[in-house]
């Protein structure tokens, strides 16, 4: 079931995105374990939040060894969750390595990213070792699974998440939402303007 | 009768049995630059660099680069080998300028593979990388250049009319004055007549 599952997620990425090819050999290594599943169906799940609503808060453990709630950020952060689909999959390898690189584009929006993915904590923590110096919480939803990303609407048929983006204010007011085909990495674009433009509405009151 | 009729066959046909031969060694496998459009950048040292006449903003081709050699990295910034290779391909574009000559301009430019404007202005303020990068957001550089993997490096020179692609390579390296010294190489300039 899973198999069939990990298979699915990330297909046309090889296609889409180039297999990455490797300097160290850790890093080959690593990447010889990523697996390569068939094209997905784009969207299947519906959205459950809309712009404007209360973000449905969480708590979930982290691979930093710490339980995470979106609360705890309330009057302090902008937040990005970025639901991923699956560890040990080409997109979702390499999403977030951008955003371990572009952290700054994130401080200076006074924003932290939440990563969710339905694997466990092992898993997660495995898989996320050749991303770098991961600076934002990577979150496990695995148990009850996919609790969080069912209460936003971004739980798949097959059990994984969609490849979602939901920006949320320092009042914890989802400002912004994508969710974008499972196959496609979506743009650092996105997640850009829409911290900014929030911070321009705020500046205005 | 009969094998005087086959001797001269023999003798009519040889002539084109050796151009056939000859044909084939003379006409190895080249492998052509494909044509691609780039957008002249705005930076006016970049402007400089890459030799082009037209304004920021308007477009050109690949061929009209001024360069003897042009190699061409692809990236992409959500790539983590791409992330370690960058500063060592930094060290390669000042091995390559501290080689100039007057005879022999190498030019280095990045496309980003599946990367926005956002995106390559990110890897390039990351690294504080020198030379030209280009956005590639539907990746049809990076298939018309047949990319296999990222970090990858394809090196083509004038030949001619032509611009031949003489160089690839998947995947990063260690040593750039190595890897200055093997693209120097397989481009067939002879040691000594570049400034090491």
């Amino acid at each position: 079931m899973f198999a069939s599952i990990a298979v699915s997620v990330s297909a046309v990425l090889i296609i889409l995105m180039p297999a990455d090819i490797i300097q160290a050999d850790e890093l080959k290594n690593f990447r010889e374990l990523i697996f390569v599943p068939e094209t997905l169906k784009p969207i299947d799940s519906e959205l459950k939040i809309k712009v404007g609503d209360a973000a449905p808060d969480f708590i979930l453990p982290s691979i930093q060894g710490e339980r995470v709630s979106l609360s705890q950020f309330k009057g302090r952060k902008n937040v990005v969750l970025s639901f991923v689909p699956a560890a040990w999959t080409p997109v979702c390898s390499d999403q977030w390595p951008g955003y371990v690189f572009a952290r700054q584009l994130f401080e200076v929006q006074d924003a932290i990213i939440l990563g969710i993915t339905v694997d466990n904590i092992p898993t997660l923590y495995a898989w996320t070792r050749q991303m770098g110096d991961v600076w934002f919480p990577v979150l496990s939803d695995f148990w009850p699974h996919g609790v969080v990303a069912d209460s936003y609407g971004v739980l798949r048929s097959d059990g994984t998440t969609e490849r979602a983006l939901i920006i949320i204010d320092k009042e914890g007011i989802v400002r912004n939402i994508k969710v974008e085909d499972i196959n496609v990495r979506p743009p650092l674009d996105f997640i850009v303007t829409s911290l900014s433009q929030l911070n321009k509405e705020k500046k205005r009151f | 009768m009969k094998k005087n009729t086959m001797v001269t066959l023999i003798i009519f046909l040889l002539p084109f049995f050796l151009a056939g031969v000859s044909t084939a060694e003379s006409e190895p496998d080249v492998e052509l630059l494909p044509t691609i459009t780039l957008t002249v950048p705005e930076n006016k040292a970049h402007i400089q660099y890459l030799g082009l006449k037209g304004e920021p903003g308007t477009p050109f081709t690949l061929d009209e680069i001024d360069a003897d050699i042009l190699m061409i990295e692809l990236f992409s910034m959500y790539c983590p080998y791409c992330q370690q290779a960058a500063p060592t391909v930094n060290e390669l574009y000042k091995k390559m300028e501290q080689s100039k000559r007057p005879d022999l301009k190498i030019v280095l430019i990045g496309i980003g593979a599946n990367n926005t404007n956002l995106e390559v202005d990110t890897f390039r303020k990351g690294f504080d990388i020198p030379f030209p990068l280009f956005s590639d957001p539907d990746m049809l550089i990076y298939n018309a250049l047949a990319g296999a993997g990222t970090p990858g490096f394809i090196a083509c020179k004038k030949d001619g009319e032509n611009n031949v692609i003489f160089f690839r390579k998947s995947g990063g390296f260690t040593d750039h004055a190595e890897f200055f010294e093997t693209l120097l190489k397989r481009a067939g300039v002879k040691e000594d007549d570049h400034v090491r």
